[in-house]
């Protein structure tokens, strides 16, 4: 049986004066080792789920459990040091400070993990930079290298920690093509690698990289797909598969 | 003017031959402890080719009575008082080396009378007048010695009605320690009791001197005090606004800390921190600055430094 990481039970999110819920009574599980996906259609409440899932965002009602540690009733301080050791953001914008290096945006995040030396930390950066391709651009500003070469500084800084769930919300958002195709390829490396990663998009050749996707339309899950591991041999026949899955649940 | 004896009010009397009688009349009254008299002649004033707009003081030195204290030329500092000032010779007050540029050796013509009636001393020196404000304001002195004074005094009576100065007294009027009259209420007080209002021209408090003195330092205190209050209110406004931008503008940074594990309370102490550090750092420029000019102007030879000091000596003694 597969460990659940993350469990949902009947979350409701609705923001103040809305007359409808955004999620709508959801319940899922987010299992150990998997590279899950949530699509569907703009409005839908995709990041809005996420957020929820990592505690970024307060539940109308319903419980998030993370290892069977419910984080709604966490203190702030709990909720930070789990935020610091155990989850790993990635965002659209890549939300690099933009008066520190690569280098230090990395090592920053690293330092708030209680008992690790500075040695250990800039050592994991270093190294962190160098699996995602940036170790050359790592003294320079964000404002001063490639979005692609930016978003996988942000990868490296969800990383450093070595946090038991990666979020990702659209990481591709913002980049093209050669750059996306660039990030997907060290998530998807990442989690062969056994990282459990939880990710929003609306791109199909994203979805693909999962290993199970989650369809969410009007704050329900409506259906989910099951993928085996990514293999780019078989890319092209897989996109066809989830496009048409996606079809029936007219996407 | 302790240091002189100046008394709490100073009258300014004219059109009597003799003062000691109403000095008397004016010392019998219960709230009245003594009474000073000093002998002056009332004139206008030429020097050079500048008329005065107002009448001087022409002063009988007497430094047994009214040790006057006298400035180096340069007015770089104090020098001896004379023992007695040479005929033909004025002493004058400082503030005239800027009102008029009157250095040493320049001469000061006093028309005393019509028809080529005027007296032209030369300019010995500089002295501390204690009415150094009002100086300002049009009461300005002049040193000579009893037998200049009588010269004049005889010129005076002489020409009779074609006389342009006049013979007066300064009656330095002191009240009683203890008594519970303000200046205003001892000045009506003798106006009163006595047969002052008949001769007097004008007078003043001791306050009201003091404060003549600082007119100038309270002026520019003032603008000062405005300026930096209108200063320190745009500071105010521009370091909200710079603090606000500064804070919303880091909305983003402080989120993605957040999200990275920062608690709330760790980026308050490190957004506080910066703004700690920034005003410390500011505080010790200003405590520099602050320091170094205020050397700088201690060691500064020039008049108006030179006026301050003397005018923060009375201020000193006064208190």
């Amino acid at each position: 049986m597969r460990e659940a990481l993350l469990t949902a039970k009947e979350i409701v999110k609705t923001y103040h004066g809305a007359q409808e819920p955004v999620l709508n009574q959801i319940s899922a599980e987010i299992y150990q080792g998997d590279f899950t996906i949530i699509m569907g259609p703009s409005g839908a409440g995709k990041s809005t789920l996420l957020y929820a899932l990592s505690g970024m965002d307060a539940l109308s009602s319903g419980k998030v459990l993370y290892r069977n540690q419910e984080l709604g009733t966490l203190p702030e301080k709990k909720m930070a040091a789990l935020r610091a050791k155990e989850f790993g953001f990635v965002f659209q914008q890549t939300h690099l400070v933009s008066n520190l290096t690569l280098f230090e945006n990395v090592a920053v995040a690293g330092y708030l993990e209680k008992g690790k030396s500075e040695k250990i930390v800039k050592e994991r950066a270093e190294s962190l930079l160098t699996q995602m391709h940036v170790e050359k651009a790592g003294r320079r500003l964000p404002s001063e290298v490639s979005g692609g070469e930016a978003q996988r500084a942000a990868i490296a800084r969800a990383m450093i920690n070595q946090p038991g769930l990666l979020f990702a919300d659209e990481p591709t958002g913002a980049l093209n093509r050669k750059n996306s195709e660039e990030v997907l390829d060290l998530l998807t490396s990442l989690n062969q690698e056994g990282q459990s990663i939880l990710m929003v998009t609306h791109d199909v050749k994203a979805a693909i990289r999962g290993t199970r996707i989650l369809y969410l339309e009007d704050g329900k899950i409506l259906d989910e797909m099951p993928l085996p591991p990514f293999d780019v041999k078989t890319a092209k026949e897989r996109e066809e598969k989830v496009s048409a899955w996606l079809t029936v649940l007219s996407w | 003017m302790n240091w002189l004896g100046y008394g709490d009010i100073t009258a300014w009397v004219s059109g009597l031959p003799e003062a000691a009688p109403l000095a008397e009349e004016i010392s019998t009254l219960d709230e009245v402890e003594s009474v000073g008299v000093q002998s002056l002649i009332f004139s206008e004033y030429e020097i050079g080719d500048q008329e005065s707009d107002s009448e001087g003081q022409l002063i009988t030195y007497d430094p047994a009575h009214y040790p006057y204290k006298f400035f180096a030329d340069d007015l770089s500092g104090y020098q001896a008082a004379p023992a007695e000032i040479a005929l033909g010779e004025v002493y004058v007050s400082a503030s005239m080396a800027s009102m008029f540029g009157v250095q040493a050796g320049d001469a000061i013509t006093f028309p005393i009378a019509l028809s080529g009636g005027d007296v032209t001393f030369t300019v010995a020196g500089f002295y501390e007048d204690p009415f150094m404000g009002s100086s300002m304001i049009g009461m300005k002195g002049f040193l000579i010695c009893e037998q200049d004074h009588e010269e004049i005094a005889g010129m005076i009576e002489e020409s009779g009605a074609d006389s342009l100065a006049r013979e007066g007294f300064m009656l330095h009027i002191s009240q009683v320690s203890g008594s519970a009259l303000t200046a205003a209420r001892f000045n009506a007080f003798l106006n009163e009791n006595t047969s002052l209002t008949s001769y007097v021209e004008f007078t003043h408090s001791k306050d009201a001197i003091s404060g003549f003195m600082l007119t100038l330092q309270n002026v520019f205190t003032s603008l000062l005090l405005a300026f930096v209050a209108v200063l320190l209110l745009a500071s105010m406004a521009v370091l909200s606004h710079s603090i606000g931008s500064t804070i919303e503008q880091d909305y983003t940074n402080m989120g993605i800390f957040k999200t990275m594990g920062f608690t709330s309370k760790k980026l308050r102490e490190i957004q506080l921190l910066q703004y700690f550090i920034t005003t410390l750092c500011g505080m010790g420029v200003a405590v520099y600055c602050w320091h170094d000019p205020k050397i700088c102007l201690s060691n500064n030879h020039n008049f108006f430094a030179c006026h301050c000091v003397s005018a923060g000596d009375y201020q000193q003694e006064c208190d």
